[in-house]
């Protein structure tokens, strides 16, 4: 007997980060950077916690980056991810010095250790969604 | 504000339901056992309660939790707040009711935490079933965090590895907290695991394993039970039936919530709330006889102990070999067996509490801590976002 696999959870998109999600169906990682003082910020968020500027512009990642730290996951949360364990969630730091959370893929789960060196690749599940996961640089 | 009630706040009754899978039985009558079981042992009845800190049974979406507890009991109240550190709330909560004591807005407060089975049928909530539980718990992350498939247990894991990394800390130094948990709770009645026996540092790294570098016995139980605490003046304390046992000190600390924006992922104490509740209480670390430790996973326990000051930033692993949580150790930690061995039912924080009062009152039999004066207190909630550090003395220094 099979038990169906439900569809994973999609990002819920706010007012604050649905320009970063049109960004990625466009092949672009936007981070924001702070107009006045030029601190790097992800996940888009509408003020700067360096200096409490509003004002930012959005660039794109180059989307290079290493591990920051790990974790290989044995046990799904939820239904969804059942099939895929073991499998490697990971918090990057990218090059322009913002973390970003993702999976691994196209490697071992237990190959995965922090400072590896990761590049971004691009997931989308749906034609309105373009999501992104690493793979080993 | 004139200050209407001298004195220091202190914990004058308390009481834990048994803990476990409870089949059959509800929240509410969980909850209500532990109200009447709290006020019994102060000698005090639902009458004299005119102060409430945390929700009570019922939907946990409603928009006045103050009035489930106001309508079980028929008794109006005067005060009521909330603490919001997630599993540690209703141990943060002291200190919410200390305030209201102090100020005089209100005498005796209750404290009390209940899981069992759902009251309402549409309602979902802190029920004892794992598997809904660690879901609804994975999808607590923001919208750049769980769509990856993480877990509460990933947070907590991938603070593991940076330790490791950070510091050297190891498995085995991990494992030292689950085993001293667990021989606690074979000295403890109604703890979950006592039954199983105590477990060594092999038993915990040959469990299977769940995120790395986290396996089965490093992760907190998941189960059903109730307990509940009663805060009150210190004069009216002193009138009462037990030995008051006093809060001293207090602090918290909010460092991030989603981690791309967390500084460290090794350390979150970032307002010092211990140094801040040992200055209140006129105490240092060598004072303090015993801790109770938010242990949802061992990683914790280490980071905790280090934010706390009990050691430096990352001498947590070697800080805790050897036994030094266990009675005896130098540091008795979580002597009722924790989260991890003793229960994790809904807002576990007030177990933890209630412990302390246990040791300081020396009533606490076979596990109890040789003259036991001073604990400390380490809450925390979420994936630890949120903490808190309590100091409780049965003396005044």
């Amino acid at each position: 007997m099979t038990t169906a696999i439900p569809d994973k959870p999609l990002p819920f998109r706010t007012s604050w980060t649905q320009s970063f999600w049109d960004g990625t169906k466009r092949g672009e990682f936007l981070i924001q950077r702070c107009s006045n003082c030029d601190t790097p910020r992800f996940p888009p968020k509408p003020v700067c916690s360096n200096c409490w500027s509003t004002d930012c512009r959005e660039v794109p990642a180059a989307g290079t980056g290493t591990v920051y730290t790990f974790t290989v996951q044995y046990r799904a949360g939820v239904p969804a991810f059942a099939n895929d364990v073991p499998y490697a969630i990971v918090l990057v730091e990218l090059d322009e010095g913002v973390r970003v959370m993702s999976d691994m893929v196209n490697c071992d789960a237990e190959q995965v250790h922090i400072g590896m060196p990761v590049k971004l690749v691009w997931d989308p599940p749906s034609e309105d969604l373009t999501m992104y996961k690493f793979e080993p640089a | 504000m004139a200050i209407t009630a001298s004195g220091t706040p202190a914990v004058v009754g308390t009481y834990v339901t048994e803990q476990g899978p409870l089949e059959g039985r509800t929240t509410s009558s969980i909850y209500v056992e532990s109200v009447l079981g709290a006020l019994a042992d102060a000698g005090l009845s639902p009458g004299d309660v005119d102060g409430l800190v945390g929700a009570g049974p019922g939907n946990p979406a409603l928009w006045n939790p103050h009035g489930v507890y106001v309508d079980l009991f028929g008794t109006p109240l005067r005060f009521y707040a909330e603490a919001k550190v997630g599993a540690g709330s209703p141990g943060a909560a002291i200190a919410l009711a200390a305030s209201a004591i102090r100020e005089g807005r209100a005498e005796v407060v209750l404290v009390a935490n209940a899981a069992g089975a759902p009251d309402m049928a549409h309602a979902g909530g802190l029920g004892a079933d794992r598997d809904s539980a660690v879901a609804r718990m994975s999808m607590l992350g923001s919208e750049f965090e769980y769509p990856w498939g993480t877990t509460r247990i990933a947070d907590y894991a991938m603070y593991a590895q940076r330790h490791m990394y950070e510091y050297g800390t190891k498995p085995e130094q991990l494992a030292e907290v689950a085993v001293a948990a667990r021989y606690h709770a074979t000295l403890t009645p109604e703890a979950v695991m006592g039954p199983r026996g105590p477990i060594t540092i092999d038993d915990v790294l040959a469990s299977r394993m769940i995120a790395s570098p986290l396996h089965l016995l490093d992760c907190c139980l998941i189960n059903n039970g109730g307990g509940a605490y009663v805060v009150t003046s210190e004069a009216r304390a002193r009138s009462l039936r037990h030995d008051p046992v006093f809060l001293l000190g207090f602090g918290e600390n909010y460092p991030f919530n989603d981690r791309h924006y967390a500084r460290s992922l090794s350390g979150f104490d970032t307002h010092n709330s211990a140094g801040q509740a040992l200055s209140q209480a006129n105490l240092t670390h060598d004072d303090i006889d015993l801790a109770g430790v938010s242990d949802h996973f061992t990683i914790n326990v280490l980071i905790e102990l280090e934010d706390a000051g009990f050691c430096k930033k990352g001498e947590g692993g070697s800080f805790v070999e050897g036994g030094a949580l266990q009675i005896g150790g130098r540091l008795p930690t979580n002597t009722d067996g924790g989260y991890l061995s003793h229960s994790h039912a809904g807002g576990c924080g007030v177990f933890t509490v209630i412990e302390a009062v246990t040791q300081l009152r020396r009533e606490a039999g076979a596990r109890q801590v040789q003259d036991a004066t001073f604990a400390m207190l380490r809450g925390t909630g979420g994936a630890m976002q949120a903490s808190y550090t309590a100091v409780l003395g049965r003396d005044i220094p």
